[in-house]
């Protein structure tokens, strides 16, 4: 399913959560995820409402426990920071998203950190607001073409948002292809990265009962 | 300094945009917008290859032209407008086409309706509040029901 993996629909938006799901089905989108939303609506117009957490860079127990209240069904963001802090949000057991990478310190991602965040396939969030914002957009787009680099040698999982907060920050299809071409993301692996949230909440398991037997 | 003659002319394609948020302006400040987003984006040369410009606008549709094969990057120039006259506002690329004419087909002109529920500007299921602490508040026919 077609995914903007992040709106903010809280309570300092103008937009409703409504008009979030009928601009997304108007651009293409079946499922959205909304942060911190101000209204518990699970669908509208055809588009599914996943529920999501942004959670901040935390010192230790501050994190676990914050991941932890979480409920299930809740799609948890990790604000990304130090190394360490990154290491330790992929391992943990619930996080599914890190996202924030433009403002990401020197050395917060690495090889090391990718290969972990593919084995424990945890998503990566590349978020268009950062390059609609005139003031981070040379450093959005230079961290995601790393992070791309990244991503085609290590294969962990690229999910793109929309980050809006009013309903014309949302993006059609073709407004983020060309958003993502900036960075040099190519037409498939923009269409892989709308497709990965799917595979992030829901993974393949090792053995799977494809038929069950009456 | 004489056109260049017809062979020699580089080919054009145009993009309809629509733009959302409310406001609209008019072609010349579309115009600038536009030509101030290409250049912030891909910079002096940049624009000058592409050849930005806005060939027609009504109401708040807009078809803008550019050379052939720079349609992406006008679009993802424009995708960078977040405001105009201070609210928040997008354009929104609905087709390309190497028509003005095909694209001018593909424009719906939507009458708002300002008198199902007085205050709120109606266009479909989208409904825009217009006197809540001076600002915009976007809005469905439910969340009115809802309210």
């Amino acid at each position: 399913m077609i995914t903007d993996a992040c709106v903010y629909a809280n309570e300092t938006s103008r937009t409703t959560l409504r008009r979030f799901a009928l601009t997304a089905a108007s651009c293409g989108f079946s499922k959205i995820v909304a942060c911190n939303p101000a209204e518990n609506i699970a669908e509208y117009a055809g588009v599914t409402i996943l529920k999501g957490k942004v959670i901040s860079k935390q010192t230790g127990k501050a994190f676990f426990d914050a991941v932890k209240k979480t409920p299930a069904d809740t799609v948890i963001f990790v604000q990304v920071g130090e190394n360490s802090f990154n290491r330790t949000a992929i391992t943990t057991k619930g996080v599914h998203l890190l996202t924030g990478i433009p403002d990401i310190p020197k050395g917060g991602f690495d090889h090391i950190v990718a290969k972990m965040a593919a084995q424990h396939n945890t998503g990566v969030v590349l978020d268009l607001a950062k390059i609609l914002d005139a003031k981070c957009r040379r450093t959005a787009l230079s961290q995601y073409a790393d992070m791309l680099a990244f991503h085609r040698k290590y294969h962990f999982p690229l999910v793109i948002a929309s980050g809006a907060a009013e309903y014309p920050g949302q993006k059609n299809i073709q407004e983020i292809l060309a958003l993502t071409s900036l960075f040099g993301m190519t037409r498939a692996e923009v269409f892989a990265a709308l497709n990965a949230l799917d595979g992030i909440l829901y993974p393949k398991k090792t053995v799977e009962i494809v038929e069950e037997e009456k | 300094m004489r056109p260049l003659p017809p062979t020699l002319r580089e080919n054009r394609r145009y993009v309809l945009f629509r733009i959302l948020g409310g406001t609209v302006p008019t072609q010349k400040e579309v115009y600038h917008m536009v030509a101030d987003s290409v250049t912030a984006l891909f910079g002096d040369a940049g624009a000058a290859e592409m050849h930005p410009a806005v060939v027609w606008s009504d109401g708040d549709y807009v078809i803008a032209r550019c050379t052939r094969g720079f349609e992406q990057s006008l679009i993802a120039a424009l995708s960078l407008v977040t405001k105009i006259a201070g609210e928040p506002a997008a354009f929104r690329s609905m087709a390309t086409s190497g028509t003005i004419l095909s694209l001018r087909e593909k424009v719906v002109l939507e009458k708002p309706d300002a008198e199902t529920f007085p205050g709120y500007l109606c266009s479909g299921k989208k409904i825009d509040n217009l006197s809540k602490d001076n600002a915009h508040r976007y809005l469905t026919r439910d969340d009115i029901i809802k309210e």
